[in-house]
């Protein structure tokens, strides 16, 4: 876990940034020695801000003072916990995000959510598009079919999209407005695939009350390549 | 390139971990959002 890194956000909902403070933390304990950098939304550096030097400034310390009395009474070796700071955020938007060692990862903003009656909220939502070793893979991030996510997902190898509902959660009106622009129905997911061109889909952030049988059925209404259900921890190579 | 979901859930979803996707390329470990108990689910990883 000390080599994990870059961290890619694709938006600042608690469920997509809730171990953002662990990973930073776990990751130095375990022996990170190079700098952590993060890529997300405008306000991603605020959020690291208040993270470090507010929230847990106070656990930050501890490590740091329970660390120096390890060393002062042992004289020996110990992880660097100064490294727990040692974080680079990166604010982008559309264009080339990262360029890594035989990777590039591309990002472009995607629909999660209007909001015309509050132009002071400043709420950003990015896709990514990763490419190396001749493959492309998809993330969406939070979105409801839009040209930022079906031109990230151009031809792609595999496409990793968020769904929330099926087909038949539609007769709830209020699931029904939020299907217009903030998170997708499984028809929609295919929807984008079909569009986009992908060779392979599948399907994350999943409601409880979607199952298999019917979420598959709802993409066939457009999409005919290869699906999958996302299960945690699931690999797909 | 290997993809791990760590997670797949929406905000309330007991039976799911939240958002995260871990992508391997060589030895570049990239991570796609870090949803709630990401952590555990990198132990549970790393250990299986």
């Amino acid at each position: 876990m000390s080599r994990l890194g870059p961290i890619f956000i694709t938006h600042h909902h608690y469920d997509h940034i809730n171990d953002l403070y662990p990973v930073i933390l776990s990751t130095a304990t375990l022996g990170r020695v190079d700098t952590l950098h993060i890529y997300g939304p405008g306000g991603t550096q605020q959020i690291v801000d208040a993270l470090l030097n507010g929230v847990y400034a106070p656990d930050i310390r501890f490590r740091i003072e329970e660390n120096r009395e390890v060393l002062r009474r042992t004289q020996g070796g110990h992880q660097r916990r100064e490294a727990i700071s040692d974080v680079a955020v990166h604010e982008i938007g559309s264009g080339v995000a990262a360029v890594g060692g035989g990777w590039r990862v591309m990002a472009d903003y995607v629909r999660h959510g209007d909001f015309p009656d509050a132009p002071d909220f400043d709420w950003r939502c990015l896709g990514y598009r990763i490419e190396a070793q001749g493959e492309v893979i998809t993330i969406s991030g939070d979105t409801v079919p839009c040209p930022g996510v079906i031109g990230l997902a151009r031809d792609a190898d595999l496409l990793v999209q968020c769904c929330m509902w099926s087909e038949s959660a539609l007769t709830n009106p209020t699931v029904q407005i939020l299907t217009e622009s903030v998170l997708p129905t499984t028809t929609q997911a295919g929807q984008i695939a079909a569009e986009a061109g992908v060779k392979r889909l599948v399907l994350t952030h999943l409601s409880a009350s979607i199952n298999e049988a019917g979420a598959l059925a709802n993409v066939r209404q457009h999409y005919q390549g290869k699906v999958l259900l996302g299960s945690d921890l699931l690999v797909i190579e | 390139m290997k993809v791990t979901l760590l997670g797949t859930g929406p905000p309330i979803n007991p039976n799911r971990f939240q958002s995260s996707a871990l992508i391997e390329i060589g030895s570049d470990l990239l991570l796609f959002d870090v949803g709630g108990v990401l952590s555990t689910s990198c132990w549970c990883r790393e250990s299986t």
